[in-house]
């Protein structure tokens, strides 16, 4: 087994998939966490980018190896430890919904995170509220519902990365909009609490760091 | 073989690295491309189609795949041009992932809320990130047999085939910034996966539209 070195931002942000990968999968490794404040010094400690090829985290070091942008490392982490879909079909599927996730919570990092402009935030939640993220949602839940009533995972019959992606970024879109948001669509509430009750994932939200991510806007 | 419908606007856009992947390969496949009436239309009597709601959908068999990436992926993945080992697969996936974060940048400056949004964009496209993310995939690729190949392993991946897609906007909405002349490895290999003789056929019989 090679020694992981997953380096990222200390919120659970876009690096938390992969911790939670990680996890599940029951296997070591070093969960390094930078500040903001300490993110420019870092950045400066690698001026030929031989680590931060992108000049961004996450990063993934292993055996020599540099891998970044969050999915990539996420999906290489999934397709090692059995996570990410059984056939080709089925990892299409896990990336769909992956991807669709990230559609519904990525607008919030520019439109929250990165906004300035008080009018311009507030119009672009109510839009959050009354339109985007219903619509994710509805859409989530008639997928998860499609594969065999929805009492299970997303795609086949075992946990993957479409799952932890889900049961993960979807606090932030409840934070976001009201803490009963998912009690309209029950199969997807069911499967964060199902997924969260798994064994090694539950031993993983119990132990981590505090991450001060819901603080950050 | 399945049969494979692709269906999108009528645009290179978010589709095109699946064609190309479809060219790639030399499989058939229907190209359906809807302007935006039909697309109206469609996305009403056909909702269960559209997973969520967009386009482009990839149907297989009947089987719905949602998702530009997650398509053409799967489309690299079954006909051997996604990359060799889960590594790799990961060094292809990072190239995809890096391009489009340019393209997001570019969105933003083609069609921005104003002419003020899109202005920042532009300048924010061509100071920072374009060079940032270009000069890593010029490292990326010279350290990958002197860069005088492919982005990953000894033959064509989707990593290429999306570079391809990405740099015509570039070779056209950027023209003047002559975004590629500072990356002489990366200029060569879209030279040169242009000629390769599948995809060089696909550009002369594609639609050739704007964007």
């Amino acid at each position: 087994m090679p020694k992981y070195k997953l380096t990222y931002l200390v919120f659970r942000g876009r690096g938390e998939v992969i911790r939670l990968l990680f996890a599940a999968a029951g296997v070591e490794f070093e969960d390094v966490r930078v500040t903001l404040k300490d993110w420019p010094a870092m950045k400066e400690t690698d001026p030929e980018r031989k680590r931060f090829l992108f000049n961004q985290l996450p990063i993934l070091e292993f055996d020599g190896h540099v891998l970044a942008q969050s999915h990539a490392i996420a999906r290489y982490v999934a397709n090692e430890f059995g996570f990410a879909g059984n056939t080709n079909l089925e990892k299409a599927k896990v990336d769909m919904i992956v991807s669709a996730v990230e559609d519904a919570y990525s607008p919030l990092v520019t439109n929250v995170w990165y906004e300035k402009d008080k009018a311009r935030k507030e119009a672009w939640f109510t839009e959050f509220r009354e339109t985007l993220l219903p619509k994710s949602l509805t859409a989530l839940e008639k997928l998860l519902t499609a594969n065999g009533g929805g009492d299970g995972f997303f795609v086949g019959d075992s946990v993957t990365f479409a799952d932890i992606m889900f049961a993960d970024r979807v606090d932030l879109l409840v934070f976001h909009s009201s803490p009963d948001v998912l009690d309209g669509y029950p199969k997807l509430k069911a499967l964060k609490s199902r997924v969260e009750a798994l064994p090694k994932i539950a031993e993983w939200i119990k132990k981590r760091p505090y991450a001060p991510d819901f603080e950050f806007h | 073989m399945p049969t494979y419908k692709l269906k999108y606007f009528k645009n290179r856009g978010l589709a095109e690295p699946s064609r190309l992947v479809f060219a790639a390969a030399g499989v058939e496949y229907e190209d359906i491309r809807f302007d935006r009436e039909q697309w109206q239309s469609e996305k009403e009597s056909s909702s269960e189609k559209y997973p969520f709601g967009q386009m482009p959908v990839l149907e297989v068999d009947g089987e719905v795949i949602s998702e530009s990436k997650a398509i053409a992926r799967y489309l690299a993945n079954e006909f051997g041009l996604a990359g060799k080992t889960n590594l790799d697969k990961a060094k292809v996936d990072m190239v995809v992932d890096a391009l489009q974060d340019i393209a997001k940048g570019l969105v933003e400056m083609l069609f921005g809320k104003d002419e003020a949004q899109k202005a920042e964009a532009k300048e924010k496209c061509l100071t920072k990130t374009i060079p940032t993310i270009f000069s890593a995939l010029e490292k990326m690729l010279t350290s990958n047999n002197g860069g005088d190949g492919f982005f990953v392993g000894d033959s064509l991946t989707l990593a290429d085939l999306a570079f391809i897609a990405h740099t015509d906007y570039h070779v056209d909405q950027l023209k003047e910034a002559a975004t590629l002349s500072a990356f002489p490895k990366l200029t060569a290999l879209r030279e040169r996966v242009l000629e390769q003789p599948n995809i060089k056929k696909w550009i002369e019989a594609r639609p050739k539209t704007e964007l």
